[in-house]
């Protein structure tokens, strides 16, 4: 005699597969960046074009109390500093020096001030300044 | 008595399963979209530029953090200076380019440093990592 199996319903447990999807989402989310970054060439005793110098240049330095010194001329912002700088059109060669406690923020900025003026043939002191007493 | 409850039980879908489907597609997104990201320090500040350039996100590069006190990491471990020439050294052999991510408050002569490092030991491609300020 043969006796009918029993039909058994199988029933599919999704919460397994759902602490899975999570623990999977969480571990994108923390390692995931979307931020791209960028790049800048800032070699020390290489000009920023690559180009070698042999222009006459300007000192543009960075000194630790938050002014800047163009050719031993004082100036309190950097929108002075490169306006001066702009203005010596015989001198388009910079040589940037920083003392030695300014923020690498600091040089970037001016970099990209001088840059955005076209001037390109930046030289980055590779030793600081001496700070002034 | 008879119950004039009807019975109503239909097999209905799993309400879970558009959460399901949500929450896939959101690991897709981040699966994608998303690059895993090398550690940085927890105070972090990276710093901004107006220029910089795209850099090449399929070209193999050593990457180096230097923090606000001026500690150097390479892949959440400390260097020394000893460790930082012979990373320097091996990024120089394979030729691939060495990418420096400081904190925007680093002082500029740790950087010019650490660059000065690396161009001793030839590396020919250095690389300052920016992102991008809107003016």
């Amino acid at each position: 005699m043969i006796v009918p199996r029993k039909k058994t319903r199988i029933v599919l447990g999704l919460t397994p597969l759902i602490d899975v999807v999570f623990i999977l989402l969480i571990f994108f989310m923390l390692v995931s960046q979307f931020t791209e970054w960028r790049k800048i060439d800032l070699t020390p005793g290489a000009t920023l074009s690559g180009a070698s110098s042999d222009t006459p240049s300007l000192a543009l330095d960075l000194l630790n109390d938050g002014t800047l010194r163009v050719d031993g001329k004082r100036t309190p912002v950097l929108s002075d500093a490169v306006a001066l700088i702009t203005a010596d059109r015989s001198r388009t060669s910079i040589v940037l020096g920083a003392e030695d406690q300014v923020a690498i923020q600091r040089v970037v900025e001016a970099v990209d001030a001088l840059t955005a003026q076209g001037l390109t043939d930046v030289q980055l002191l590779p030793d600081p300044l001496e700070t002034e007493s | 008595m008879k119950s004039l409850r009807k019975n109503t039980a239909k097999w209905q879908p799993d309400s879970t399963l558009p959460l399901i489907n949500v929450v896939l597609l959101l690991v897709l997104v981040f699966m994608i979209a998303g690059t895993v990201a090398s550690p940085l320090p927890a105070d972090f500040t990276p710093l901004q530029t107006v220029a910089g350039e795209a850099r090449d996100t399929k070209v193999e590069r050593t990457t180096i953090t230097i923090t606000a006190q001026g500690t150097i990491l390479m892949a959440g471990n400390v260097l020394s200076e000893d460790d930082l020439r012979q990373v320097f050294k091996s990024a120089a052999a394979t030729g691939g380019p060495v990418e420096i991510r400081t904190d925007a408050r680093t002082l500029a002569h740790t950087v010019i440093r650490t660059m000065r490092l690396a161009k001793d030991a030839d590396v020919s491609n250095i690389e300052i990592a920016t992102l991008r300020r809107s003016e």
